[in-house]
C-alpha cells in the first residue's frame, strides 16, 4: 500500500516567508534527537526525501519543505528568488530557531 | 545553498549532510553549454506544461520510469504548471548565482560536514563528473571537520542508496553528540 505524505514526513504546516508568502512544510517531531533538516536540489520538492525521510525520523525529529511554487506553497513574485534566499528565509520558522539541527542537501 | 545557510547562520546549523552537492568552483558549470542546456530544458518543460500534455505524459508513463511510489506524487508537486514555473525561476536564479559567484570557497563554521560523492559517471559527462568529484575534495578539505564518502551510485544517491544518506545523518548527529 502506498504510504501518504504525512505518514512519510509528519503533520503539514505552513510558515510565513519574509515577503508573506505562505510556504508548506511538513515535520516529524522527535523526542530523541535533533531535528534535520531536508532541502531538495533544483527542481524537486517534497518527495524527494521519500526514500529515506522516514528511515531518519527514526532516530531525529525531520522537516521537509516546498519552496516557493512546488505543492502547496505560494509561487514567489517578481524577480527569480535565488534558492540559497528562499532557505534563509525559512529561518522565521519558531522549530528552526530553537532546536538544534542538522540541515542536508542534494543538489540537481 | 545549504552551505550558504550555515555559512550565514552558524549558530543555527550543528552539522551538513551534502548529497552530491554542486557548487560554484566546478568549471563546467560556467561553460556556456550548461546555460544553454538547462535553458533549453526549462523551455521544453514549460512548453509541456501549457500543453497539457506534460501531465498527460506524467499520468500515462510516469509510473514506468519512475518509482511507482513517485509518479502520483510527481504530479502534485513537481509536474504542476506553478511548479514548472517555479523550475524556470530557480534556474534563472541558479545561473544568475553562477555568474554573479565568488571565485573564494564559503567559509563554512566548524561543524561536522559530509559529502556523498557518486562514483558512477554519466555517460555524456564524465569530465564534469571528474571535476565535481575534484569540488568535494576541495570543500571537505577546507572544512574543518570535513569527511567525504563515496558511494556506489549515479547523482541521484538519494533515490538509489537512500541507506547512504540514512547513514551519513546518523554519523554526523553522533558526531555532533560526542
Amino acid at each position: 500500500m502506498r504510504m501518504g505524505a504525512e505518514e512519510l514526513f509528519g503533520r503539514e504546516r505552513f510558515a510565513r516567508t519574509r515577503d508573506g508568502r505562505a510556504l508548506q512544510y511538513m515535520i516529524a517531531e522527535s523526542r530523541v534527537g535533533p531535528v534535520v533538516v531536508f532541502e531538495s536540489g533544483l527542481g524537486g520538492a517534497i518527495r524527494s526525501g521519500r526514500s529515506f525521510n522516514p528511515s531518519v525520523s527514526e532516530f531525529a525529529g525531520t522537516v521537509v519543505h516546498n519552496r516557493a511554487g512546488y505543492g502547496r506553497s505560494d509561487p514567489a513574485k517578481g524577480a527569480p528568488p535565488s534558492t540559497a534566499w528562499q532557505t534563509i528565509s525559512l529561518t522565521s520558522w519558531p522549530t528552526y530557531q530553537c532546536l538544534n539541527h542538522m540541515l542536508t542537501g542534494s543538489s540537481w | 545553498m545549504a552551505q550558504v545557510l550555515a555559512a550565514r547562520e552558524p549558530t543555527k546549523v550543528s552539522g551538513l549532510i551534502l548529497v552530491e552537492p554542486t557548487a560554484f568552483d566546478i568549471a563546467a558549470l560556467h561553460a556556456r553549454g550548461y546555460a544553454t542546456l538547462l535553458h533549453v530544458y526549462d523551455v521544453a518543460l514549460r512548453a509541456l506544461s501549457a500543453t497539457g500534455i506534460l501531465r498527460w505524459y506524467a499520468g500515462r508513463f510516469a509510473e514506468r520510469v519512475l518509482p511507482p511510489a513517485y509518479a502520483a506524487e510527481a504530479m502534485n508537486y513537481e509536474l504542476t504548471p506553478a511548479a514548472v514555473r517555479a523550475r524556470t525561476a530557480e534556474s534563472r536564479g541558479w545561473l544568475q548565482s553562477l555568474a554573479d559567484s565568488d571565485p573564494d570557497p564559503i567559509h563554512l563554521p566548524t561543524i561536522p560536514v559530509t559529502v556523498l560523492t557518486a562514483t558512477r559517471a554519466p555517460r555524456f559527462a564524465v569530465n564534469t563528473h571528474r571535476q565535481v568529484g575534484a569540488s568535494h575534495l576541495r570543500l571537505t578539505d577546507t572544512a574543518v571537520q570535513g569527511r567525504r564518502i563515496e558511494v556506489d551510485a549515479g547523482h541521484n544517491i538519494h533515490l538509489t542508496n537512500p541507506q547512504a544518506v540514512v547513514s551519513a545523518v546518523a554519523d554526523v548527529i553522533e558526531i555532533c553528540s560526542q
